[in-house]
């Protein structure tokens, strides 16, 4: 598994022109992600072959009433940009996929490298790139114990857990999803 | 002031690293005279280097880079590149591709004990990705990978780029080399120039001194580049 883990700023990386984001590009793009006011809680952007789709999660609570999930869903493939929502009060669903990121097995910073701490006659196996020209970006935000607020992005290749969450996701909210400017599921 | 009596200065030998070539170049001859398979072999050329100073020339006959292990490496691994791209085109036309622009196909190149190179599994993937298969790979054989992009994009992605320094992270990490084993390592990207209509599907190497920027122009590998003997 191939995972880069920042916490604050995120190193901006050079882009090539080809098929996909890079984490710098995708950080920008994701924390911006206002809907109707509200700023996102997470969001990812996972490109895949030729689609690039960003997930957004807001919570709303109107008048102090029961939190709102609201899940923004943006997909671009082929030239055409297609934006959907899906709300917790229809599809509650929805709050066990924001619980399910929070949950993400996320390694910590490795700056010492994974051989560190392995015997000499350790066999290692190699790198699980995944599909090449695909690539996952998670951003959040977080709090440290002693209440200092930190923004964590974490982005990694085609194989990692923000693989399998998006393709879980994706299966779980099929049916969740209306056109942004049409309430209530298709 | 010029001697108007000295003999008239010649050129050393110019050798580029490997079996490759800068744009409108020539290919370096092969070690038995020739490029390999119908490329006559042009001037050897050396690479200037980051200073612009050219590398020592060859001194005498049997001056190859076939005679010295390190730039054999480069040589032997430029014709692996090549041997993979002809195994690319013939396993498209055996799917009935239109030639390597339907799908990607990824291939990593390795070497063994005795410095021979050798494609590990040949895999196909989607007109926009391929999944690389790692069967076989250890710190110390991987030498490089190679893939095609059938859309053009004569450089690597920048999720290529990331590719490339997880593998030369993973093999500084873990080869009995380290940090100057993964210092070996290339990729060797395989496209067409979109610009050009003319213009085939060439081979190109990248290392980790390469330009990351998208116009920089990179070596072409001989796609008829023969082993070293």
């Amino acid at each position: 598994m191939s995972l880069a883990l920042t916490v604050g700023l995120l190193a901006l990386m050079s882009h090539t022109a080809h098929q996909t984001a890079t984490p710098g590009r995708a950080l920008d793009e994701l924390r911006q992600l206002r809907f109707e006011g509200l700023q996102p809680r997470a969001a990812v952007m996972a490109n895949e072959d030729s689609k690039t789709s960003i997930w957004a999660f807001y919570e709303n609570s109107p008048d102090g009433g029961p939190a709102l999930w609201i899940a923004r869903r943006e997909t671009s493939s082929a030239g055409e940009l297609r934006t959907e929502i899906a709300r917790s009060d229809i599809c509650p669903q929805i709050y066990a996929q924001a619980l399910a990121l929070e949950r993400l097995p996320i390694p910590g910073p490795e700056v010492r490298g994974p051989r560190s701490a392995s015997p000499p006659e350790f066999v290692t196996q190699p790198p699980n790139l995944g599909p090449l020209h695909t690539s996952y970006t998670l951003w959040a935000k977080g709090w440290t114990s002693g209440l200092e607020p930190v923004e964590l992005t974490v982005f990694h290749l085609g194989s990692g857990p923000i693989a399998d969450w998006t393709a879980k996701a994706e299966a779980d909210l099929d049916l969740c999803w209306s056109r942004e400017d049409r309430p209530g599921p298709r | 002031m010029t001697d108007p009596n000295a003999p008239p200065y010649t050129l050393p030998p110019i050798d580029v690293v490997g079996q490759r070539r800068r744009p409108s170049g020539l290919f370096p001859a092969g070690p038995g005279g020739g490029g390999g398979g119908n490329n006559p072999g042009g001037v050897n050329q050396w690479e200037l280097d980051e200073e612009g100073d050219p590398p020592p020339p060859p001194e005498g006959e049997g001056s190859h880079p076939c005679d010295d292990p390190e730039t054999a490496l480069d040589w032997n691994a430029d014709a692996a590149a090549a041997e993979a791209k002809k195994e690319f085109e013939r396993l498209a036309a055996a799917r009935g591709d239109t030639e390597l622009y339907s799908r990607e196909w990824h291939a990593f190149i390795y070497e063994d004990q005795n410095g021979r190179m050798y494609l590990g599994p040949i895999v196909a993937g989607t007109i926009n990705s391929v999944t690389p298969e790692t069967a076989g790979m250890t710190p110390n054989n991987l030498v490089g990978f190679i893939h095609n992009h059938p859309g053009g994009g004569l450089n690597p992605s920048g999720d290529d780029w990331i590719g490339f320094d997880n593998l030369y992270e993973w093999v500084a990490q873990w080869s009995s080399g380290g940090t100057a084993r993964a210092d070996q390592l290339r990729q060797y990207i395989v496209a067409r120039d979109t610009s050009d209509p003319n213009s085939p599907m060439a081979i190109r190497v990248f290392n980790k001194n390469s330009s990351r920027s998208s116009d920089a122009p990179a070596p072409e590998v001989n796609p008829d580049g023969q082993p070293c003997p």
